[in-house]
């Protein structure tokens, strides 16, 4: 009897764990299944096209917005992942980035291009490497800019594996040829800009160029820098020299003289960061900050009379949850662009 | 040739915990108690057979005996493990089921972890296996369930849902409740029949529990720290389990040595894990007031 009744309450508990394993098998999503929605990556065409990427079930898709209008323009394979987008300066081509999600086993990038009137894509060029940013030629748009890291890679046993060994490369797409610019190899290097008056690139990296110990390259900031072309070891910081903390994501106004950029708003609040954007006038030395949404606010890009930037409403959290805001060059009038994500 | 009473006495121990010694001590006892009672009846002029079965109808029901000598030596040892056991699964299905609906995850291998421990202690709660050490086997299954229900802890806080307080707290009630337990089946139910040094080795118990959840605590704590960086785990990093290990060496050293009636050297090593953390605190506020950790 005392048996009967232990292998009845036994097998009972093995039936439910085996039930309930079967609906965790059923209902469990992977990681990348779990992010839907906008992405970070938007540019906007000369027209306003505004061109965004949203992840939806694990697969990121490439979709335009003009007008209220929506079309979903490429899908990407599950196994892969866009890491940038750019128009060309006449708006008639969207070129992108694309790597295998795996890219410890497969460090290759693809860059695609597509007709913005045909919806037509094409294959620009595959390299060896991470291809986290791309950016045309203002000047002429057969000159695509790129930045490559070589590895991807953990630099310390106890850090995360990141891109590393970065430089600054040109595709030249009538003569097919691509040009190392810079032979640095950096810990990192974002936010490519290519200048729209005179041959120089703009970037964002740590100013450890004089850094020679261990302390000191932990002190070093990251600041925006200009790079001329035919000298790139010759570059200057274009940001507040001053400036005591981080300087992220920029974009350069014409004129290049005023940058709009992000950086953190309470650096000593001991809370969480609020990373806002600002503008910084290089001829006046000033800085005006022009969001104060007390969330993370990033990737400005100036189109008209407005600066675009994305806010990300669950930052810190496991996942982002990002939206498309657009305000006057002053700050004013702060309010979210409609996308079908 | 098999005993009279056998079959009788071996229910009754059946539903008693405790080692092989103390069992064979109760199964003596019983059994010259039955002896003497049959000899009494066959006296009065029964036969051996009708002897022997009144002795065992005096003596009592063998399950209910079983049952009251076992609340007895171990007051509530079986319903705080069924309790620990049921209340244990209820928080597994809970939390399994929870954290699938709010982040579409299943954590399988931790719910077969966690409904395999609390199936350990049901079988002891129901002393499925009653021939087996259950005081040794008892703290086993109970080491395992902390840790296992633990990381459940660790789950419910990391998800965003409106149960994540409630499963928290019910997380680390159970903590508490397996800990208090494992002091409890170590200490107070400590040898029943035992007399040698048992007040010593109550006391060392409690000094190397007390500084073995220190220990495994901040073992713990530092590994988290590490693997919420690292995404590998360089051999070098096993140095962090050290101190665990000195522990667990000190721990048993000194429990053989109060055995052998060695207790100075026993209470003397049983200083060094707690001279260890009191270094390590020390230490660590040293580094935190220049940082103005206490401001």
């Amino acid at each position: 009897m005392k048996i009967n009744r232990n292998i009845l309450i036994f097998s009972s508990l093995a039936f439910l764990t085996g039930i309930l394993v079967l609906v965790g098998l059923l209902y469990n999503k992977t990681e990348d299944e779990k992010q839907n929605g906008l992405t970070e990556l938007y540019d906007i065409s000369r027209e306003g096209i505004i061109a965004y990427v949203i992840n939806k079930d694990g697969e990121q898709q490439i979709k335009f917005s003009k007008d209220g209008l929506e079309q979903e323009v490429v899908s990407i394979n599950k196994e892969k992942v866009i890491l940038d987008i750019a128009f060309s300066p006449d708006g008639s081509s969207l070129a992108y980035s694309v790597i295998n999600r795996d890219v410890e086993s497969d460090l290759v990038t693809t860059i695609n291009i597509i007709d913005v009137d045909k919806l037509e894509e094409d294959n620009l060029f595959q390299k060896s490497g991470m291809i986290t940013e791309i950016a045309f030629d203002p000047k002429d748009e057969t000159n695509l800019f790129y930045l490559k890291a070589d590895t991807f890679e953990n630099y310390s046993p106890i850090a995360r594996a990141n891109p590393h060994n970065f430089d600054i490369y040109k595709y030249d797409m009538t003569g097919i040829t691509h040009d190392q610019l810079t032979d640095w190899k950096k810990y990192s290097i974002d936010s490519l800009q290519v200048s729209a008056s005179d041959e120089s690139v703009y970037i964002q990296m740590f100013n450890d160029e004089t850094a020679q110990t261990a302390e000191e390259i932990f002190d070093a900031n990251l600041r925006i820098f200009n790079v001329p072309l035919k000298e790139p070891d010759k570059l200057s910081i274009v940001s507040d020299p001053k400036k005591e903390i981080d300087i992220y994501d920029f974009t350069v106004l014409s004129g290049e003289e005023k940058i709009i950029y992000q950086s953190v708003s309470n650096p000593h609040s001991g809370g969480t960061f609020q990373y806002e954007l600002f503008e910084y006038d290089s001829t006046t030395n000033k800085e005006v900050q022009l969001t104060n949404l007390k969330e993370y606010t990033s990737r400005p890009i100036v189109h008209e009379e407005h600066i675009y930037f994305i806010v990300d409403k669950q930052f810190a959290q496991k996942y982002s949850d990002y939206y498309l805001y657009k305000m006057d060059l002053d700050g004013e009038n702060i309010r979210k662009v409609e996308l079908n994500d | 040739m098999k005993k009279p009473f056998h079959s009788f006495i071996t229910t009754i121990l059946n539903q008693i915990d405790g080692t092989t010694e103390e069992k064979m001590d109760i199964y003596e006892e019983i059994e010259v108690h039955l002896e003497l009672n049959t000899k009494r009846y066959m006296e009065e002029g029964f036969d051996q057979k009708k002897a022997e079965q009144l002795a065992m109808t005096d003596f009592g029901e063998s399950h209910k005996i079983g049952n009251d000598m076992q609340e007895a030596m171990y007051p509530m040892r079986k319903k705080l493990l069924l309790f620990l056991a049921i209340t244990s699964i209820a928080f597994s299905v809970t939390l399994y089921i929870t954290y699938l609906i709010a982040e579409r995850d299943a954590e399988i291998i931790w719910l077969l972890l966690s409904i395999g421990t609390s199936s350990g202690l049901l079988l002891f709660a129901l002393q499925v296996f009653p021939s087996i050490d259950q005081k040794r086997w008892i703290n086993s299954v109970l080491i395992g369930h902390i840790f296992t229900y633990l990381l459940g802890t660790l789950i419910a806080t990391n998800m965003i849902h409106i149960f994540t307080p409630f499963l928290t707290i019910y997380g680390i009630t159970l903590l508490l409740v397996s800990i208090i337990l494992i002091y409890r089946t170590t200490i107070i139910d400590f040898t029943f029949h035992s007399t040698k040094n048992v007040k010593q080795a109550k006391q060392l118990h409690f000094i190397n529990i007390t500084a073995g959840i220190i220990i495994t605590g901040a073992t713990l704590f530092f590994l988290w720290g590490i693997l919420i960086f690292s995404e590998t785990f360089p051999p070098f990093l096993l140095a962090i389990f050290i101190p665990f290990i000195i522990w667990l060496v000190a721990y048993y050293i000194q429990m053989n040595l109060v055995s052998h009636n060695k207790r100075k050297i026993a209470y003397t090593i049983a200083m060094i894990p707690f001279v260890f953390i009191v270094i390590i605190v020390i230490f660590l506020i040293w580094n935190a007031i220049p940082k103005g950790v206490f401001v």
